[in-house]
């Protein structure tokens, strides 16, 4: 960890760290630039909120004014964003798709002091699976577009919409999702039912808001960070592939505070009972480190002397590992053959959009082009 | 849009705001326009949660911020128009 990251750890942790005397134009501007990839400028600005302590540990105007617009920027996308979500979840109930939010969102609503700290593009939503297609007409009806992506019945489990407001040039993305995790392994760990038979109210979102209760969200917590190792995440346009983004272990870090002690154990036997204990553990552990989390005493996680979990296993490994488990998680060998026809032959429609530009007879050359680049992008991980 | 001074006027529905570090943030939510109010206009916006009229709004202001009435009640209705003609109030009628 750096010294700029380190400096952001201790303000979220609430303390009360001096700017660095050394620390000149430089310094600002990498300060700047990882509180950004990190997602919490608007969470800094929300610690630096006293004036006078702020000028007695000698942070720059400069510095403190970028991330006060930041948080100004958060919070006007976050009173649009409410305001479509509070027209879009109805709507989806009338089509008995009640959804249940989760990750960023959902997390903004319940463990934020005002949810537009909580820094992101997008809301996740969950429905049944059955439920996908009145979804999807749901959403349109709403005004929202579908973003053009790969489909199919293995390549994905989900589908992009957005909805823009060109007078402010803000994009309001909704990520309808019928199955937890595009991944085909751990897409069944949790299934809508699963959580929607726990699921708690998010009266701050909305009153038809469903979210999901802490325990699970958790875990989910742990999950989605470790899925980044391998799946990209995009931060201004920019791919990065990295579990050490500070804003999900904040959301680790804040999710530890709200469990009690029979909720911590009970996290425990969720992680181990999902074969996620590994990587939940080192979530914890992490989030322990940055932001001094509260764990209760004796909540030590059962030793593990047998070799890791399907789950845990496939979390750490490389992307060429993971396709090959994707692979195997897909019963019978007709399913199988569909995932790989799916994934390297995408429609035309999308081909078309992705390579746009080339001429209309190009495309069996495209379709060779984008196999081979995939493969490419395995290897490079696989050994990067 | 006019309003006399023992007429109560109140927020939108289509009006939703937030608070940054001492500053309201209001969205208008059908316009798609933003606007900003601090100081003494963070406090007006703050007191129209409940249907309020201009001489509440200058009474409590008053309380408050320990200014000069009159010139109080001069921005302040001014103030008031500006939001009603942003559609971010409406004119109640009279209490009853």
């Amino acid at each position: 960890m750096t010294d700029v990251e380190e400096l952001i750890s201790a303000i979220l942790r609430g303390e009360n760290p001096r700017w660095p005397a050394d620390g000149l134009d430089g310094f600002a501007a990498r300060f700047l630039e990882r509180s950004a990839y990190h997602g919490v400028q608007a969470l800094v600005h929300h610690h630096w909120r006293n004036e006078t302590r702020r000028a007695d540990l000698g942070y720059p105007e400069a510095v403190w004014e970028a991330c006060r617009k930041q948080a100004l920027a958060q919070a006007m996308w976050e009173m649009r964003h409410r305001e479509l979500l509070g027209r879009v979840l109805p709507r989806l109930s009338e089509v008995d798709a009640r959804p249940i939010v989760f990750k960023g969102t959902a997390l903004a609503y319940d463990l934020y002091p005002a949810p537009f700290l909580r820094a992101r593009a997008d809301t996740d939503l969950l429905v049944p699976a059955a439920k996908r297609e009145p979804a999807i007409r749901a959403l349109e009806d709403c005004g929202f577009s579908r973003v053009p992506n790969v489909s199919g019945e293995f390549v994905t489990y989900e589908a992009g919409f957005v909805w823009r407001d060109a007078r402010v040039q803000q994009a309001h993305v909704l990520d309808l999702h019928w199955r937890i995790s595009n991944s085909k392994l751990l897409a069944n760990l949790f299934s809508y039912e699963d959580l929607r038979a726990r699921a708690r109210k998010l009266p701050a979102l909305s009153e038809d808001a469903l979210g999901v209760e802490p325990v699970t969200a958790l875990v989910l917590a742990c999950m989605h960070r470790a899925v980044h190792k391998q799946a990209p995440y995009y931060v201004d346009g920019v791919a990065y592939r990295s579990e050490d983004r500070l804003i999900w272990l904040y959301d680790i870090h804040c999710l530890l505070g709200r469990l009690s002690p029979a909720q911590h154990r009970e996290f425990v036997e969720l992680a181990e009972r999902k074969g996620l204990a590994a990587t939940c553990q080192a979530a914890v552990e992490r989030a322990r480190v940055l932001f001094h989390s509260a764990v209760p005493e004796n909540a030590d996680w059962p030793a593990r002397n047998r070799s890791p979990e399907p789950a845990d296993r496939y979390l750490d490994a490389p992307a060429a590992y993971q396709f090959r488990a994707d692979l195997r998680a897909i019963a019978g060998v007709r399913n199988k053959l569909k995932f790989l026809s799916e994934i390297f032959f995408p429609p035309e429609s999308w081909m078309r959009r992705k390579y746009s530009g080339a001429k209309p007879g190009w495309l069996p050359w495209l379709y060779l082009r984008r196999a081979g680049e995939g493969l490419w992008k395995s290897l490079r991980r696989r050994t990067g | 849009m006019g309003f006399t001074k023992e007429e109560r006027l109140e927020r939108i529905g289509e009006a939703v705001s937030t608070e940054v570090d001492g500053t309201v943030v209001i969205l208008q939510t059908e316009e798609g326009t933003y606007y900003q109010l601090d100081g003494a206009g963070k406090a007006v916006w703050e007191l129209l949660d409940e249907p309020t009229s201009l001489e509440a709004l200058v009474a409590a202001l008053v309380t408050e911020f320990e200014v000069d009435e009159t010139r109080c009640r001069a921005d302040t209705e001014a103030l008031l128009g500006e939001l009603l003609d942003r559609r971010l109030v409406r004119p109640l009628g009279v209490a009853g």
